[in-house]
């Protein structure tokens, strides 16, 4: 479990309304890190769940944070949507010191949100989440024809990609015809 | 007073470009290509463009902004007539074409897409011209004025270069039902309203239908169609359906009980929600006079944008059904299986009475283990093909792929050693009816490497099988049984030019004389069991010593007689001179025969066993 708090990647996030949710009391007090996405919204995760994205261990491990460091300096990722990295901070929060089930149901169900959540996954370098993403994006084909893989998968057909090559090519002679132009006309 | 612009710093140059009103850009942008290059780099965006088509003149108007002026220019060939000014201003540049024109309007301000285009009436001809200068628009229409005849051929002439076309007028003949060959067209939006002649539609329309969104309005398609269209779509009919959002509009009042009659449904904000055994979801919106359908869709991701370790682990999750059917997409997933972990170890076709079914053995690795699975194609006797699936899911119906592209296509995602890359290695004739259909077979299967005719195959349809299908065996033909009569055909049969035969009948030892042994035309010829006397061996042997068939083709005929029958060496070279070799000499063949120019004759028996080996037999 995560709050949530609008604020901005430099200033320092307010505490968060609920107390984050542990399998079992920890007996030394835990470690928190904050992380934001592109929506500025940051997020308060102990460093337990953290731990699943190696990413963010190593970036822990490598600056040696206090909390305080941590609170006033949140994880920026603005290559990543807040709705997204809020799915990821839930899932790890979620399995924090667990193993994931081979099934897992605690995961993301929003299907058009997959493609960017494993993006975001292999960027944060979540390596179990990202096999449960993988094996939902192939499951979305299961039992499909070709004709309706090309849909679902928005996998152009052969003429399509010849026809996208050739305009790319197209593209790309005109536009060094046209720089070379400009430079001729520069020179005169 | 003139002042030397493009000496202005660049700045200061793109300042004074920033406060050129749109018509004063396009003015010097045709003043050289320097300028036309400044007025590109300045970056100034169209808000949005409106061209209307007549052959004599082109009308675009360009509006710079929400509520802003609009730039209304007249193009003819080689000059603009700039309206919405007291004076008339002519821009003339001789070379251009109004196509010219238009390409470079759009290139200065870095436009690709016309936002609104209108068609006149126009020739025909002029249709194709338009499809070049205006390759993309987002909305197309087509005068109201226009003739039926040519709105048709514009919306087909057109349709595939707009995101929306709409047709304010009833083109279609509602007695040829010509509407339905519209609407299977693969378009985004298209809107199809004329309150005055209602479209005819029916079941069958809507089951084709292939449009994203589609309006129609008014239609009259009864209530009965449109609950039979749902029942259809609860079935799973259209497994695969296309369009997101159909809007039918009618002139009277719809009964709603009429239509969603002995369907299951709830209710979602006083929409009825239909949701099938697979999942997938249908939402109806029923109003006074109208019924909008909006199927739910799956929400496509583009995979092969994925980073790549993440697509092979994609592609790893899948199982082989999958995989195959992620090949056959295009060239480009063809790529990614043929990496992945799979492997094709035969690819085979069995024709059992008007269909052929193409077998497809595949391994799939998981670490140490495989698992193997048999994938199966069938081409029906209506020439479609279907994949037909044992894991549960419903098979693929009419395929837009033919046997031959099938065969192409797994032979070369497998490992199998072929000649040819469209050869099949393996043919498998289970039974035929009728047997004309084994033209259909060799015009589908035009080359294997081992063809068998199996024993269920009844006698004629056996020996034509064989005349027909043995030559494109590149390798071996196996027939099963005994298909000769009394007649002794066989002769027929192996006069043939074939590179290797093997008759294969246990219980009906075909009948083989001197003569048939003496047309032999097949490289290496197998018979088991044969019936044949040693007499006509030795006379066989003698006519060959003399050099009777110089140009003997054969290297080996190996000949099994019943096993009970004991092959006397005696009886076989009598009056024959023959040498007794080491077994080490010639691949175990104990008996040489020589002739006088050379040729010489190998020779193995076994108990009921006779091997010929002709050395330098081949022609």
């Amino acid at each position: 479990m995560s709050s949530t708090e609008q604020g901005t990647s430099s200033a320092a996030p307010a505490e968060p309304t609920t107390a984050p949710e542990s399998a079992a009391a920890p007996e030394v007090p835990e470690s928190f890190y904050y992380v934001h996405g592109k929506d500025k919204v940051v997020h308060k995760v102990s460093a337990g769940a953290l731990q699943h994205s190696a990413l963010i261990h190593g970036m822990i491990s490598n600056l040696g944070y206090t909390e305080e460091q941590a609170k006033a300096n949140p994880f920026p990722f603005e290559n990543i949507d807040g709705d997204i990295l809020q799915m990821v901070v839930d899932w790890c929060n979620q399995h924090k010191g667990k193993p994931t089930p081979p099934e897992d149901t605690n995961l993301p169900k929003q299907k058009e949100k997959l493609f960017d959540l494993v993006l975001a996954v292999n960027y944060l370098e979540i390596k179990e989440l990202l096999t449960y993403c993988c094996k939902q994006v192939a499951m979305m084909v299961k039992g499909k024809s070709p004709e309706e893989i090309r849909e679902i998968w928005m996998i152009p057909t052969d003429a399509e990609d010849e026809a996208a090559e050739k305009e790319a090519k197209k593209r790309a002679g005109k536009e060094a015809a046209g720089e070379t132009a400009a430079a001729a006309g520069d020179a005169k | 007073m003139t002042v030397s612009l493009l000496s202005l710093p660049s700045k200061d140059l793109q300042y004074s470009l920033s406060c050129m009103e749109i018509d004063e850009l396009i003015a010097l942008s045709l003043c050289s290509k320097r300028t036309k290059n400044l007025v590109k780099s300045s970056n100034r965006k169209i808000y949005q463009s409106f061209v209307n088509i007549d052959e004599e003149c082109i009308g675009f108007d360009i509006m710079t902004g929400p509520f802003q002026k609009i730039v209304s220019l007249d193009i003819f060939d080689s000059y603009i007539e700039l309206g919405g000014t007291d004076m008339k201003t002519f821009w003339i540049k001789e070379v251009f074409t109004q196509s010219d024109w238009i390409a470079h309007i759009m290139s200065i301000f870095n436009e690709s897409i016309i936002n609104f285009l209108t068609v006149e009436d126009v020739s025909m001809n002029y249709l194709d011209t338009v499809k070049q200068f205006i390759p993309k628009c987002q909305k197309l229409s087509i005068r109201e004025e226009c003739s039926r005849k040519f709105t048709k051929i514009a919306f087909l002439k057109l349709c595939y270069i707009a995101e929306e076309v709409k047709i304010d007028r009833n083109i279609f003949d509602d007695d040829d039902n010509d509407i339905s060959k519209y609407l299977t067209l693969n378009l985004k939006s298209v809107s199809f309203v004329d309150w005055e002649n209602p479209f005819k539609l029916e079941l069958a329309d809507l089951l084709a239908l292939n449009i994203t969104d589609l309006t129609i309005g008014p239609t009259n398609i009864t209530e009965k169609d449109l609950n039979r269209f749902l029942k259809l779509w609860m079935k799973g009919i259209c497994r695969f359906y296309r369009p997101e959002r159909i809007y039918l509009s009618f002139r009277n009042d719809i009964i709603r009980e009429e239509v969603i009659r002995r369907i299951k449904f709830e209710i979602v904000d006083d929409e009825c929600l239909l949701t099938r055994a697979d999942g997938k979801k249908l939402l109806i919106d029923i109003g006074l006079t109208h019924v909008a359908l909006l199927p739910a869709q799956i929400m496509p991701i583009r995979l092969l944008s994925l980073p790549s370790d993440d697509l092979q682990y994609v592609i790893d999750s899948m199982d082989v059904s999958d995989l195959i059917a992620l090949s056959l997409c295009s060239k480009r997933t063809k790529d990614l299986v043929e990496n992945a972990s799979i492997a094709i170890n035969e690819i085979g076709a069995e024709v059992d009475e008007n269909r052929i079914n193409l077998n497809i053995l595949t391994y799939k690795f998981h670490g140490h283990r495989s698992t193997k699975k048999t994938i199966k194609f069938v081409l029906r006797e209506d020439c479609s093909i279907d994949y037909e699936r044992d894991d549960g899911f419903q098979k693929w119906e009419n395929t837009e792929f033919t046997l031959s592209h099938l065969i192409y296509h797994f032979l070369s995602l497998s490992n199998l050693p072929v000649i040819g890359i469209s050869e099949l290695p393996k043919l498998k004739i289970k039974s035929v009816n009728p047997i004309t259909y084994l033209d259909t077979v060799k015009q589908e299967i035009p080359k294997c490497q081992i063809l068998k005719i199996s024993e269920n195959c009844s006698d004629d349809v056996a020996k034509m099988a064989f005349f027909k299908l043995a030559p494109m065996a590149v390798e071996v033909v196996k027939v099963k049984r005994n298909i000769f009569d009394k007649e002794n055909d066989i002769s027929k049969l192996l006069s043939l030019n074939l590179r290797s035969v093997i008759f294969n009948d246990f219980e009906n030892p075909i009948k083989v004389t001197l003569d048939d042994h003496l047309v032999v035309n097949i490289h290496d010829l197998a018979i088991q069991t044969a019936d044949i006397t040693e007499r006509d061996l030795n006379r066989f042997l003698k006519l060959w010593v003399k050099g009777n068939h110089r140009f003997y083709r054969p290297k080996f005929i190996r000949l099994t007689l019943d096993e009970e029958f004991i092959i006397r060496r005696e009886k076989v070279f009598k009056g024959i001179k023959y040498e007794e070799v080491n077994e080490d000499y010639d691949d175990g063949y104990q008996f040489r025969v020589d002739r006088g120019d050379g040729k010489e004759l190998m020779i193995y028996i076994d108990d009921n066993h006779i091997v010929f080996k002709f050395k330098f037999g081949m022609p």
